[in-house]
């Protein structure tokens, strides 16, 4: 127990500090290593970051931000906007419900939360705004919303995920739909109370051929999510060349349109690099962590002390959920992702829980934590965007933690909402 | 204090210059097109290629270890600051002092000292697909760890000379 504590310990008192995490992850193998009882060269540290990140899966993660960016750069979103609000926008709260729906969509062709948040949806929460909206519900709904973008397939989470896990990433993906769908009802359910409560307005309703304009503008990026998805689950591609094929759909589709200049691709390039870069260089810190933590047997003893406290599967997910939950509020999921999956994984797996479960369990409550203060980078770019604070806004958030907490209870309880796709489309994925 | 200056002047044009973008998006893009071509022999032609995965991965080492350089330079890797803005100004200025020196000592241990005995240990290993040595890869991260380091050293520098500055000030002011 000493050396989880010390761990724990040097671990905490640089993240306290300010110190950039991946640099404390990496600083806590260095201390152990220089310091530590047994000898091991330091050199470990930077053999095991690169053989962390050679990984042909990973790839993933810097197209799919990649091709977000290219279209967030363009104003293809724009046209997926026009068409969500003219067939739906009609409605009371219409555009509250076009919002969620536009993150629905934009989650199956994006990995990222904030790239949503930042792009389609803060076009739609000014439109909200100018119609009456108040400005914290217009700003709430744009951030939880965006948590659609990390459930929803694609997901660079659940890819990092699948990587440590060592599990199927198509499996996960399939895994991720329905929950991915439910949280969005969920809103809606939520927009729909809300909208009858305060009053809000409705759109104008679309002439009919505008409708059948908007839907023909709207085909090519609606085209976008099919060739992701459908390519993925019907075993074409694997998720790396699908990004790949999303990459230069977006990319033709922006010199088609003759919106993408050479300036605002190199920007594209570079952001996606550095972005990219630190997601995964956090994977190359955390491999060395890890693997020193199993030499030290941590992950065995906190799985004995869980299994001490209970055998019974829901109850140990029901902890998890209320861990993660908890430490989403102050970290980022990526970093909560690769520390914890090899610690607590194993004892999942050894009370039958899937790993895919685990997966999507966990991911879905880490969604939660983007946009919980203190700390929550969609809840960050959503204030920014909306120009407000987020104590102005926490209150209109409130209902929506609620609610999608409830959907991730609902899967604790009903596993089978998760495993029924991959149980149906890969049955070798689920034991 | 001569030192300080003109090893400033040098680091502040590295800091400045964007070369290190330009190679990153130069590394992005080549690594698309690559994956590009490995689907399209893959599906299209059926005559899948032997070396584009394993150029992939490397070329991906490399954008990650020169991107996170670049994440020190804009300040871009996520830290908590939940605790620390609640310090006052010249403690936050004082700790990001002590911080950089910190990641300075365990960057140039890490990355410099140890990638420079990671570079020469794989000089004769050699990869499976592509055949040259694995150098090139392992280099990454003393690539990767130099230029952190120079980054990492304008700010500690730069905080140096404004406080000796500041310390001569208030010196000239009591005389």
């Amino acid at each position: 127990m000493i050396t989880v504590l010390l761990f724990l310990g040097i671990f905490a008192f640089f993240i306290i500090l300010n110190f950039p995490i991946i640099y404390a992850i990496i600083a806590t193998s260095w201390i152990i290593l220089k310091f530590g009882a047994i000898q091991i060269p330091i050199s470990l540290i930077g053999q095991k970051l690169i053989g962390g990140i050679n990984s042909f899966p990973l790839l993933a993660v810097p197209f799919f931000m990649l091709a977000a960016n290219i279209m967030t750069s363009t104003s293809i979103l724009r046209r997926l906007v026009d068409f969500v609000t003219s067939l739906i926008g009609f409605v009371r709260s219409g555009l509250a419900i076009v919002n969620v729906l536009v993150s629905m969509i934009c989650a199956g062709m994006s990995g990222s939360a904030t790239a949503d948040t930042a792009g389609a949806s803060a076009m739609i929460m000014n439109a909200m705004i100018e119609e009456g909206y108040d400005r914290p519900f217009s700003v709430a709904v744009t951030g939880a919303s965006s948590t659609i973008g990390i459930i929803i397939p694609p997901s660079i989470p659940l890819i990092i995920y699948a990587w440590v896990a060592n599990t199927s990433v198509s499996a996960l993906f399939l895994a991720g739909i329905i929950p991915g769908i439910l949280i969005g009802v969920a809103q809606i359910l939520l927009c729909i109370y809300k909208g009858k409560v305060r009053n809000y307005p409705k759109h104008p309703r679309v002439p009919f051929r505008q409708i059948i304009k908007n839907t023909y503008k709207a085909i090519p990026v609606l085209i976008l999510p099919i060739i992701i998805l459908g390519g993925i689950f019907s075993g074409i591609f694997t998720a790396t060349e699908a990004a790949v094929v999303a990459v230069f759909y977006a990319l033709a589709l922006g010199l088609y349109l003759r919106e993408l200049t050479v300036k605002k691709l190199f920007d594209c390039l570079v952001t996606t690099g550095v972005t990219s870069a630190i997601s995964l260089l956090l994977i190359g810190a955390a491999t060395p962590l890890s693997w020193i933590l199993a030499l030290n047997h941590v992950p065995g003893l906190i799985a004995n002390w869980f299994l001490s406290v209970t055998s019974n599967p829901t109850i140990f997910l029901l902890l998890v959920v209320a861990f993660m939950l908890a430490i989403g509020c102050v970290m980022d999921n990526d970093p909560v992702i690769m520390l914890t999956t090899p610690i607590f994984l194993p004892v999942a797996t050894k009370l039958g829980i899937s790993p895919i479960l685990y997966g999507t369990i966990v991911n879905l409550a880490l969604a939660i934590g983007i946009v919980t203060p203190p700390v929550g980078c969609a809840l960050f770019v959503a204030c920014a965007v909306g120009k407000t604070t987020i104590s102005e806004v926490i209150g209109e958030f409130v209902p929506f933690y609620l609610v999608m907490t409830v959907v991730l209870l609902l899967l604790v309880f009903f596993p089978q909402i998760v495993l029924y796709l991959p149980a149906k489309f890969m049955p070798l994925s689920v034991p | 204090m001569i030192i300080i200056d003109i090893l400033l002047k040098y680091l502040r044009a590295l800091k400045r210059s964007n070369f290190v973008e330009i190679i990153i998006a130069l590394q992005t893009a080549t690594l698309s097109v690559i994956v590009l071509l490995q689907v399209i022999f893959r599906y299209v032609l059926n005559n899948p290629l032997a070396w584009t995965e394993e150029m992939a991965r490397f070329l991906l080492i490399w954008i990650v270890l020169l991107g996170a350089a670049v994440g020190i330079k804009r300040k871009s890797h996520f830290s908590l600051d939940i605790v620390t803005r609640k310090f006052s100004k010249t403690a936050q200025e004082y700790l990001q002092f002590a911080t950089d020196i910190f990641l300075f000592i365990l960057i140039f241990d890490v990355m410099i000292y140890n990638g420079v005995y990671l570079t020469n240990l794989t000089l004769r290993q050699i990869s499976p697909a592509l055949h040259i040595s694995m150098s090139y890869v392992y280099s990454s991260v003393l690539a990767g760890g130099i230029l952190s380091c120079c980054y990492i050293l304008e700010d500690i520098l730069s905080f140096i000379k404004g406080a000796t500055e500041r310390n001569r000030e208030r010196m000239a002011e009591n005389i």
